[in-house]
């Protein structure tokens, strides 16, 4: 990878690693170093890494950091309630967003990550195994215990709305 | 129109065995014309009907083939016991695109099933996340890099020649120290950009050499220490040829203990008293040094305050012990400017 290739690494991913691990932290302070951090390593790799492995390169120091970071400071991490909606409304996609995007954060940071790189980056499950470094079979079970926390969560709008 | 047949005669005949086999003939078919009297004479004629043949050639034709269909066979089979995780992970799996044509054709079975399971469907295809695309990096110039080839090449030339500039400096002045001194300050080895530390030694004419006797000699002996970011500050002492004035104690051990019972006093020259008595430092922690021409040791000083700070070194007393703690000798030095 040149340099130029690197600055179009920063302009087509750096993005979506922010908004990767902002999900995560709920930092906007740590997640910015995670992103600069990931990319200062990529720099350093510049003459081993390829264009087209950059971005699962970026993903891979970010996860790794963020998940580290999660470790060390779960107890200063909080969780977020989940918002007041009143069942009888039609949730429209909006709504809908909001209610998954705050359920997101009641998981578990691995499953969370994972989620996100499925959802977010449209990653195979091969890619995240990659990035994060888990095994298939691992990956496959934390997206499905995932789908089904956000299924429960998301039952009783339908329920009530059907209703 | 067929003859009318008097149907009596003939069951009496078939009752009293005596039916001529012309009357047979006649009665037979007779009676595929008239099926309705075969059952209004079943008892009498079921056992003749069989016997001469009746059903031989009364066979259904079926009425062309696959015409008519059952359409609603699925309904009718049972679908075996599906749990809840089960039918989940099919749904799931149907959404991440990783279901095999079997368990596809399982949960098309399982859907129509019931309408519970097509609303668990429909719930799990919204379990999807959008990314937020508000949310942007603001500090990409911080990323963005302007790289050239020269430049690299430079940089590298230039930490390759400052490496090199390095070495020989630090050859040249570790061959340049004056082995009769006893003791001297040298500059703190943990410099930073958070420790700034300038040091101003003017070194004496004649150092005292090691002694065992409260012997004076003269130094002038500076440091100041700017800008210093932290409480704390390291800097070291180093005791050289101290061996020469014992030689044979220390021939016989050759790893000490060192117990540097330092007795330093500085003076602050210009703004304010140190703290602790001065900075009498008292007491450092036992080192295990192996003997080496001189000992480096380092001293910790805490300022109360965060300032420039210019002190003197007036005193170092340490001695040195054998591992059975026998004293092997006490040296220092006693320092004061304009002496």
């Amino acid at each position: 990878m040149n340099y130029k290739e690197y600055n179009s690494a920063v302009d087509l991913y750096s993005d979506k690693l922010y908004r990767f691990v902002l999900k995560i932290t709920k930092d906007k302070y740590i997640s910015e170093d995670i992103v600069q951090y990931a990319y200062e390593k990529l720099w350093l790799k510049l003459d081993s890494v390829n264009f087209e492995k950059a971005k699962s390169y970026l993903f891979t120091v970010a996860y790794n950091m963020t998940i580290d970071y999660i470790r060390k400071n779960k107890n200063i991490i909080k969780n977020e309630d989940l918002p007041e909606l009143s069942y009888n409304e039609n949730l429209n996609d909006f709504e809908l967003q909001k209610i998954l995007h705050n359920a997101i954060n009641k998981l578990p940071p691995d499953q969370r990550a994972v989620l996100l790189l499925r959802d977010y980056e449209g990653y195979s499950y091969k890619e995240i195994e990659e990035i994060t470094g888990l095994n298939e079979s691992q990956v496959k079970v934390y997206i499905f215990r995932a789908r089904k926390f956000l299924k429960e969560i998301l039952t009783p709008f339908y329920i009530e709305n059907k209703q | 129109m067929n003859k009318k047949l008097n149907i009596e005669f003939y069951i009496n005949k078939i009752k009293n065995n005596n039916l001529t086999e012309e009357e047979k003939y006649i009665l037979l078919k007779y009676l595929k014309e008239n099926i309705h009297l075969i059952i209004q004479y079943d008892d009498t004629l079921h056992n003749f009907l069989i016997d001469n043949g009746f059903y031989n050639d009364v066979f259904i034709s079926p009425i062309s083939n696959n015409t008519i269909i059952f359409k609603n066979k699925d309904a009718l089979k049972q679908i075996p016991h599906v749990t809840i995780a089960e039918y989940e992970d099919l749904i799931i799996k149907h959404y991440e695109g990783i279901t095999l044509p079997e368990e596809e054709k399982k949960l098309e079975k399982i859907l129509r099933k019931d309408k519970f399971f097509l609303r668990e469907y429909h719930i799990y295809s919204k379990v999807y996340i959008k990314p937020d695309n508000t949310e942007k990096f603001n500090n990409k110039e911080l990323l963005y890099k302007n790289y050239n080839k020269k430049g690299k090449i430079l940089t590298l030339l230039l930490s390759f020649a400052a490496s090199v500039l390095l070495f020989l400096y630090l050859l040249f002045s570790d061959l340049s120290y004056n082995k009769t001194y006893l003791a001297q300050t040298i500059h703190n080895k943990e410099k930073t950009a958070l420790l700034p530390i300038s040091q101003k030694i003017n070194k004496p004419h004649n150092l005292p050499m090691c002694f065992k006797n409260n012997t004076k000699k003269a130094i002038q002996n500076e440091i100041s220490i700017i800008n210093h970011a932290s409480d704390t500050t390291n800097f070291y002492f180093v005791n050289k040829n101290f061996e020469l004035l014992d030689n044979k104690a220390i021939s016989q051990d050759t790893t000490l203990i060192h117990f540097q019972n330092a007795n330093i006093t500085f003076i602050n020259k210009e703004y304010f008293p140190l703290d602790s008595n001065k900075t009498n430092i008292k007491g450092i922690a036992c080192n295990e040094i192996k003997f080496t021409d001189f000992l480096i040791e380092k001293v910790k000083l805490f300022f109360k305050n965060k300032a420039n700070i210019n002190i003197e070194i007036i005193d170092v007393k340490s001695e040195s012990r054998n591992k059975k703690g026998i004293l092997i000798n006490d040296f220092g030095f006693i320092a004061s400017k304009g002496n």
